[in-house]
């Protein structure tokens, strides 16, 4: 069964300096469910910082530790430039929307958990 | 035969977010202006004129930038300070006896056979030469210094000689220089040799330019066609590569790569970067792919490394190494500013996910001094 809990966490315009420590608190309490499934919304920045940088990082880990998954969703040209500068747009996953993160998320990288396979369903039969 | 020149040097757009927007700017500042592998386009042409046989040459500035005016040549729109400077400086060239004047914007790169111009334009000396290429326009107008008569305003006489224009096709190469694209397109050529500009500096190997007082690490990595120019300094496995050019006074960190980008005068590239397909300037980037210009305000990314003392960037350099891998134990954190910065879990990432190419932390000591191009 499917215990993963879903968050989804929209940084702000300027990830950098004291709204790293916001954003912080908020990945905080998310990381206290049990396999947490975080979607980190980042269409809204247009600036990071190394603290930033390593705010992801750290909550990679943290989730990680705890069976969990992080993605990125709806990446911004600006912070997909930072990721890339600081060679992070690896570590990541990343998706257009944060829908198709969720969606995605759900169904990979569970432990002890076969993603689903799509069976063609059969056309009613005409009455 | 006796030539003046007036080059008018476009202004700086000055708002910092509205120089990717204005024409022929980048980070605000007219392209022509930064350097393009040890000198200016700007001062290159002024160097062309030289040598063709220009004897008196005159700078002026605009007072407005190309994207608030139209695009005639010369900008009529310029306010009439502009005019008043110009009208100075014409009559003074006037006054020396030239025969031809030449009006020209430090804008375009073009390589123009001057003798080949002044040929074309002897043919029918009464009216404007006006120097086009397939794409149009190239901001340069030849006319002769006859076509001016002394005591009426020279701005009006201006305005009625240039109806009457013969285009002049330049057949050599010719770059526009309007964007961000075409600069690294310069560079390319260059490094490619598929246009005649040449690195200020000398090719210690095929492909690679270096300036005076270059310092490379021992483990770094310089794949040519690249240009680093005068006291450029590369940090311990860093890589330059891809037809980049790093320009003077940069400093390149600890485990960054330079890959297909250009790097302007006194830029700080942070350890462990990736700028790839970029042109990078203090606190700024342009990502040539995504069009997008970043104002960096965090130093430690991208900054300026005129700020930088040349003992603290030789400590960053060293603590990089160890704080990496934790191989160096010898090396007080306390003593080096400039890579206490980088955070355990970002270090572990870069080990995790290829920043680094060597992991032999031993010889990573000895490689992080810095010896001149020289000795490698």
């Amino acid at each position: 069964m499917n215990k993963r809990s879903t968050f989804v966490i929209s940084l702000p315009e300027i990830f950098a300096g004291k709204s790293v420590l916001a954003t912080k608190r908020e990945i905080r309490s998310s990381l206290r469910a049990d396999q947490p499934q975080l979607v980190m919304d980042l269409s809204r920045v247009r600036e990071m910082d190394c603290t930033g940088l390593d705010l992801l990082l750290q909550c990679m880990v943290e989730v990680s530790r705890k069976n969990g998954s992080l993605t990125l969703a709806d990446v911004s040209p600006q912070a997909a430039t930072y990721l890339e500068l600081a060679r992070m747009d690896r570590a990541f996953g990343m998706f257009p929307s944060v829908a198709e993160a969720i969606h995605t998320g759900r169904y990979s990288s569970l432990p002890n958990e076969v993603a689903p396979t799509v069976v063609p369903v059969p056309e009613p039969a005409a009455a | 035969m006796s030539i003046g020149a007036i080059i008018t040097v476009p202004a700086p757009s000055g708002a910092a977010g509205s120089a990717a927007a204005a024409d022929q700017q980048l980070f605000g500042v007219p392209i022509a202006l930064w350097d393009v592998m040890g000198r200016s386009v700007r001062d290159r042409t002024i160097d062309a004129l030289r040598a063709g046989g220009v004897q008196h040459i005159h700078a002026l500035t605009e007072s407005v930038t190309q994207a608030e005016g139209d695009a005639t040549f010369p900008r009529m729109f310029q306010p009439d300070s502009f005019w008043t400077k110009w009208e100075r400086l014409t009559a003074e060239l006037l006054g020396k006896g030239i025969t031809q004047l030449m009006l020209l914007r430090a804008g375009p790169y073009i390589e123009l056979d001057l003798h080949d111009l002044l040929g074309f334009h002897a043919q029918r000396p009464s009216s404007v030469t006006s120097v086009h290429d397939a794409k149009g326009s190239l901001d340069i107008l030849l006319l002769n210094a006859g076509s001016f008569r002394p005591g009426d305003s020279l701005r009006s006489q201006l305005a009625t000689v240039l109806q009457s224009r013969r285009r002049y096709r330049v057949s050599g190469y010719t770059n526009r220089l309007s964007n961000p694209e075409e600069l690294r397109g310069l560079i390319k050529d260059a490094l490619l040799q598929r246009c005649g500009l040449k690195p200020r500096g000398r090719e210690v190997e095929p492909g690679v330019w270096i300036g005076k007082d270059v310092q490379v690490d021992g483990s770094a990595r310089i794949a040519g066609p690249v240009y680093l120019g005068d006291s450029v300094r590369v940090g311990a496995d860093c890589t330059v590569t891809n037809a980049s050019a790093v320009e003077r006074g940069s400093f390149v960190d600890f485990g960054t790569t330079v890959n297909d980008s250009s790097v302007l005068p006194n830029t700080y590239l942070g350890a462990g970067l990736s700028v790839s397909n970029c042109v990078a300037g203090p606190a700024r980037l342009y990502h040539l792919q995504r069009g997008v210009e970043l104002q960096i305000s965090d130093g430690k990314l991208i900054g300026s490394a005129s700020r930088l003392r040349m003992g603290d960037r030789r400590k960053s350099c060293l603590l990089a190494d160890g704080a990496a891998e934790g191989t160096v134990p010898n090396v007080s954190t306390r003593s080096v500013p400039f890579a206490s910065f980088m955070p355990k879990s970002w270090r572990l990432t870069h080990a995790m996910f290829g920043a680094r190419s060597r992991r032999d932390g031993v010889s990573l000591i000895s490689s992080s001094r810095y010896a001149p191009w020289e000795k490698l």
